[in-house]
């Protein structure tokens, strides 16, 4: 069943990065998660995405995951937490992406 | 005006010793820090196999205010942020770059006769879970 919250996250596949810039690369994942995420760059609140690569993600594909933080929004508990290696979000499929909402102990911004 | 889509000089480095920007930047690299784990055995004279098993991810800045990076403590940690503006300086064409956790590891400061002198700053960084890089983009 679909959440009703607005997602805390979004994985976004390498598969959907575009362009032959950097910047162009960077915008083609953006640009999908932002809309998703309540996030305006032109509003000076841009997403920000980080590489994740393990076989931890829900089916062990190469994502970018997507948060409106800089820092912090890591896809597992971090190590040294009493949930240490565990997901931070409850995943759900759309389409290709996957959206993130963060389960209970988990704080967005936070690691 | 729009974005060259192409980017030139460094603004907004960042790391928290003394909560200031570093200035005089002449180069800031960060890198994605992959590398492969080869193999090769009994009559092999060529590797049999290469796999990428772990990415370190760092980054490099070369200043001509060796001041502000020979000062700081290695081993000092914090979160690095730095800003590739656009060529032009239109808005919407600059690569903001974040490293967190990121750890000072070493500086090096010199200055060849007949030349300004630098000092050239290494970070590595690590990953809070393990799984996630701790290089992050943005736009701006």
């Amino acid at each position: 069943m679909a959440d009703a919250r607005k997602p805390d996250a979004v994985l976004v596949p390498d598969s959907m990065r575009q362009g032959d810039r950097s910047y162009h690369r960077i915008d083609s994942i953006l640009r999908v998660a932002e809309p998703i995420l309540g996030l305006d760059p032109s509003a000076g609140r841009p997403g920000h995405m980080r590489a994740v690569q393990s076989i931890a993600p829900p089916d062990g594909g190469f994502y970018y995951l997507c948060t409106g933080n800089a820092t912090g929004d890591t896809l597992l508990f971090p190590k040294g937490h009493p949930r240490e290696g565990q997901q931070r979000y409850r995943w759900e499929d759309a389409g290709p992406l996957k959206l993130g909402y963060l389960v209970e102990e988990a704080t967005l911004g936070a690691s | 005006m729009s974005a060259t889509n192409l980017q030139a000089n460094w603004t907004a480095v960042t790391f928290p010793t003394n909560a200031t920007t570093l200035n005089k930047i002449d180069d800031v690299s960060f890198r994605l820090g992959g590398g492969t784990e080869k193999y090769a055995g009994d009559l092999d004279r060529f590797n049999t196999l290469a796999v990428a098993l772990m990415t370190e991810p760092g980054a490099t800045i070369q200043t001509s205010n060796p001041a502000q990076v020979m000062g700081i403590l290695p081993g000092t940690s914090g979160t690095l942020t730095a800003t590739h503006s656009d060529a032009k300086l239109a808005t919407g064409g600059a690569i903001v770059y974040t490293l967190s956790n990121a750890i000072f590891e070493d500086a090096q400061t010199n200055g060849p006769h007949g030349s300004l002198g630098k000092a050239t700053a290494t970070f590595s960084a690590i990953s809070s879970d393990g799984v996630t890089s701790p290089l992050a983009f943005t736009r701006s």
